[in-house]
């Protein structure tokens, strides 16, 4: 599990192009959405849904529905797991 | 100084004559049509229902030009046969168009091609630029003195407006053809897309359960004229544009902030420049898109600015989708009517209001109504925001 | 008085005078820039090219100017280019044409006229802004435009050139709250081309 939310983290920071920020800088419970130093916004959130996409088969639809499933490292990690395509 | 708006022209999902799009606006009859775009699929589009090769013979168009210029000219060619706009060595003509998508409608079609391994047409990547766009309008159409390209999204048409007014004031053209056109495009589809403001069903603008735009394409151009010029064409004029205003909203690249500053403050800059209180305006035609934020933002603003004097508004994106770059100049000219006509266009497919603002757009299509004072908006990604004020003559 | 800025590949200068020269081996110019003005902005980096430019020149040449005694819609912003966003737009219609996912993030900048979004949100000028294509500097009416808003409501004028191709990155950027006349524009040309 500590591997996959590293490589999460990894596909998170390419993603959304964390400058300077690496996974160990990201803690797995903190609101990523609250957090000054990575500075995310409502595009950034977008972002999210299309990684899911890319890297992992799942769609959202609703961009709304996504603020529970991206709240932090850890929700997402739960989220994946329960959805990907296989 | 006076500015006098002496003709206007549409090219839109809803008509490419004044009357037809009168017609289709007090019928309710939307432009916006549901269909199949290759690699995109289902989408409502609003498209205007004439081909480029229509457009070519219709309008004689020599050129081998992208959509955006081909609907570009048809406009000012139908502009220039309904009022006088003649070569004339006393008076100093503007050109300026705004466009967002440029030659891209062109362009894409031929890269798409390029990656398939197909034979491509390299002579269209000529069409791509922007200022290429205004250039071949202008080639075709008149032989201005000054032309000038505005890029700044959905505000564009409208920038050129209060642009060739303020030359006109500075004394560098004594008359204009200002607007803009922009056609639909796989680019902007998915672009709209990928920021998930696009409704898959056709939308309902300032609509508690609104879920985005639709897009269209079109052209929209205005005459404007100073009174030296209007003396010696001796055109009838239509309006006065008696106010302008452009802002920052300085909040997001494409998000509006929630109180609506720039809007705000472009509206409170046009009443003041055009001395007027808040309720002396009839009619509003919002910027409207049907997205969730920009509706918000925009009543948050109306309210703000006109308080208890809020007036009749609708968003006439329900009929003729987001024309984008071309909007200010489409809807300028559909205000322009509604002023005229003393007529409500009303806002298609509302039918809840927003909580937080609680406004009701105009419902039915309605007559007799004085005005003499109307607002049109229009908001671009980037927090540029201008209003504009057109009176009754 | 009239300040202006220049930032290239090579470096920065300051009204003409060279104030920096990027290192030879630099991987990201525009990131040593950002390093040498020790900003803290986490955003520039999801920017593009031209708003990274624009944000960087304009933090230089704020160095130069007392912006206090203008209110925040009062500084009007008038900038352009030959191309447009068009470097960017090719990034995204890469992203779904090629990898099959339209990039919101990409799209965002598919407009020239976000560069003055982004520096109007990063300043707080809520003024007049007007982004235009013109064929090269020259063409563009600085002068005339300048000389408007001056005369109207703006205090102060916050201009110029931001151009990215494969080729070319460049941004110069001038401010004035005075008039200008063709002298000063054929000193900012100077100023520019060198």
């Amino acid at each position: 599990m500590d591997a996959f939310k590293t490589q999460l983290k990894e596909q998170i920071i390419e993603q959304l192009n964390l400058e300077d920020i690496k996974p160990e800088d990201i803690d797995n419970s903190t609101a990523l959405f609250g957090d000054e130093k990575l500075g995310l916004d409502s595009i950034d959130a977008l972002e999210f849904i299309v990684l899911l996409d890319q890297n992992y088969g799942i769609k959202i639809s609703d961009p709304s529905h996504g603020k529970d499933v991206f709240h932090s490292v850890d929700s997402l990690s739960k989220y994946i797991q329960a959805n990907k395509a296989n | 100084m006076t500015i006098f708006v002496t003709g206007h022209s549409i090219i839109s999902a809803i008509g490419t004559k004044t009357a037809e799009v009168h017609q289709n606006l007090k019928s309710e009859i939307s432009g916006i049509k549901s269909m199949t775009v290759d690699g995109i699929g289902e989408c409502n589009l609003a498209l205007v229902s004439t081909t480029n090769e229509e457009l070519k013979e219709k309008y004689t168009i020599k050129g081998d030009y992208s959509r955006t210029a081909l609907l570009g000219i048809a406009s000012l060619k139908n502009l220039i046969n309904n009022c006088s706009l003649n070569s004339n060595k006393s008076l100093k003509t503007g050109f300026i168009s705004g466009t967002s998508v440029g030659g891209i409608d062109a362009t894409e079609q031929e890269y798409l091609k390029h990656l398939r391994g197909q034979e491509y047409n390299k002579e269209q990547f000529l069409n791509h630029s922007s200022g290429t766009v205004t250039d071949q309008i202008a080639r075709e159409t008149f032989p201005f003195d000054i032309t000038n390209t505005i890029s700044t999204a959905c505000s564009s048409a409208s920038n050129a407006i209060l642009l060739a007014a303020k030359m006109m004031r500075m004394g560098l053209i004594d008359r204009a053809v200002v607007g803009g056109s922009d056609s639909l495009s796989n680019f902007t589809i998915n672009g709209f897309k990928s920021l998930m403001i696009y409704d898959q069903n056709l939308c309902c603008p300032f609509d508690k359960n609104r879920k985005g735009l639709n897009l269209g394409e079109g052209a929209g151009y205005l005459l404007l004229e100073t009174e030296k010029s209007i003396t010696q064409t001796q055109n009838q004029p239509l309006a006065l544009l008696s106010g302008w205003c452009n802002a920052s909203d300085a909040y997001h690249q494409t998000a509006s902030s929630p109180s609506g500053e720039g809007a705000q403050l472009a509206m409170q800059g046009a009443l003041k420049m055009a001395q007027l209180k808040a309720e002396d305006i009839s009619y509003i035609n919002a910027h409207g898109t049907g997205t969730q934020n920009n509706d918000l933002s925009e009543s948050t603003a109306i309210k703000a600015v006109f308080g208890n004097s809020t007036p009749d508004f609708s968003s006439t994106k329900s009929y003729t989708g987001h024309t984008l770059a071309a909007s200010g100049g489409i809807e300028s000219g559909i205000a322009i009517m509604a002023l005229n006509k003393g007529c409500l266009y009303p806002n298609l497919h509302f039918k809840t209001k927003i909580k937080e603002t609680g406004l009701t757009p105009i419902l039915t299509y309605s007559e007799g109504k004085a005005m003499q004072h109307i607002l049109s908006n229009a908001f671009g990604f980037g927090g540029n925001s201008t209003s504009l004020i057109f009176s009754k003559i | 008085m009239i300040h202006s800025c220049k930032i290239t590949a090579q470096g920065v200068w300051i009204n003409g005078k060279n104030i920096y020269r990027i290192s030879e081996d630099s991987e990201d110019w525009k990131k040593e820039l950002y390093k040498k003005l020790q900003l803290s902005y986490p955003k520039f980096f999801k920017m593009d090219d031209l708003s990274k430019m624009s944000i960087l020149t304009f933090e230089f040449l704020k160095k130069e100017l007392v912006l206090d005694s203008f209110n925040d819609d009062e500084i009007a912003l008038l900038l352009g280019n030959k191309n447009s966003s068009l470097y960017t737009d090719n990034l995204f219609s890469d992203s779904y044409l090629n990898k099959k996912q339209a990039s919101p993030s990409l799209f965002v900048y598919t407009l020239p006229n976000i560069t003055i979004g982004e520096l109007a949100i990063k300043n707080k000028f809520y003024g007049e802004n007007i982004f235009l294509i013109a064929a090269n500097f020259e063409q563009m009416p600085y002068l005339e435009l300048v000389n408007n808003k001056l005369q109207n409501y703006s205090k102060a004028c916050l201009c110029g050139w931001v151009e990215k191709t494969i080729n070319k990155e460049e941004c110069f950027l001038f401010f004035t709250s005075s008039a200008l006349n063709n002298k000063d524009l054929n000193e900012l040309y100077k100023k520019y081309k060198n």
